[in-house]
């Protein structure tokens, strides 16, 4: 196992900031001896926390937004409804096409077999 | 009846086949749909591009949402994965993207003579750093601080692997201090609120 630098350790710097196990021990073990990363993890849970209250903020989009969405939405279930009624009906042809095919087999197999 | 339970009542409608469910859904949810994206995409023509997007897959998906999260949180990871999907899209076209390790120097902030920040304009500066951050990185410490999603999730929204999430997370960190100012902000964040 190679010697495990500072740089190196941000993945655990990250998880211990956020409150969470390193998911390597190598990493871990550096950041438990080093003060410089032990610093950064406490830099990084205060930010984390700042940027935190910018979660009940809200921004307000363009007053037409909420209309194009649901215009998007509308169309996508027609677009689909009609792909779905051109697929059955594209399903049935081929169903009737194949059934109208095997009768005319079986047709032909017993004309055979009286013939003979 | 609790937002959540209104929201858990649309839901099951919707699962249904109500359409008009689904659209007081997106009516319930899509100012927040819409900040989240902007803070990704950092303009309000992608943002709206991204939303609008964000409810088509939610519609396709609402099949597959086992509801094991909040419907809020499953929608905020199908937001980072098309905002991932738009820029991606849009890099292939320009071929210019700001790389993730792309210094960011804006001198403004240095001669700003009001650097000094007070605590009441804390959050206005954090806004605007958070603009100022490569977009990979910004990604990525948004979801994570402001809408607590986790490390895992972001890595699968993203496309990146978990390690990869960690290491933009703690750069994005480090990089926001340092276009806030470092030692400032620290002095007052380290006083205002206890590690």
């Amino acid at each position: 196992m190679g010697v495990v630098r500072c740089e190196d350790a941000a993945p655990a710097v990250a998880s211990l900031a956020d409150g969470l196990e390193p998911a390597r021990p190598a990493q871990a073990a550096h950041v438990g001896s080093c003060l410089r990363c032990q610093a950064e993890v406490l830099r990084d849970r205060r930010m984390s926390r700042a940027l935190a209250d910018l979660r009940d903020e809200v921004l307000q989009p363009d007053p037409e937004l909420l209309g194009t969405v649901l215009d998007a939405v509308d169309e996508f279930v027609e677009r689909r409804a009609a792909l779905r009624a051109r697929l059955a009906y594209l399903l049935g042809g081929a169903a009737a096409t194949a059934g109208t095919i095997a009768v005319m087999l079986v047709r032909r197999g017993r004309g055979e077999a009286l013939a003979s | 009846m609790t937002r959540d339970q209104e929201l858990a009542d649309h839901l099951t409608a919707a699962r249904g086949g109500d359409t008009e469910a689904f659209g007081e859904l997106v009516k319930a949810t899509y100012t927040e749909t819409y900040t989240l994206a902007f803070r990704l995409m950092g303009n309000a023509d992608d943002a709206s591009d991204v939303v609008q997007e964000t409810y088509i897959r939610a519609f396709k998906a609402l099949g597959r949402f086992r509801g094991d999260s909040r419907f809020t949180t499953w929608l905020y990871r199908i937001t980072a994965n098309c905002a991932s999907t738009h820029l991606g899209r849009r890099k292939r076209l320009r071929h210019a993207l700001l790389d993730e390790d792309t210094q960011i120097v804006d001198e403004a902030w240095e001669h700003d003579p009001e650097f000094t920040v007070d605590n009441g304009q804390l959050h206005g500066r954090l806004v605007e750093a958070l603009q100022r951050l490569p977009r990979a990185m910004r990604a990525v410490v948004v979801l994570r601080d402001v809408y607590d999603l986790t490390h895992e999730d972001i890595a699968r929204e993203l496309g990146i692997s978990v390690t990869a999430a960690k290491v933009r997370l703690h750069r994005a960190r480090r990089r926001l201090r340092e276009i806030i100012g470092g030692d400032e902000a620290d002095r007052r964040w380290g006083g205002r609120r206890a590690v």
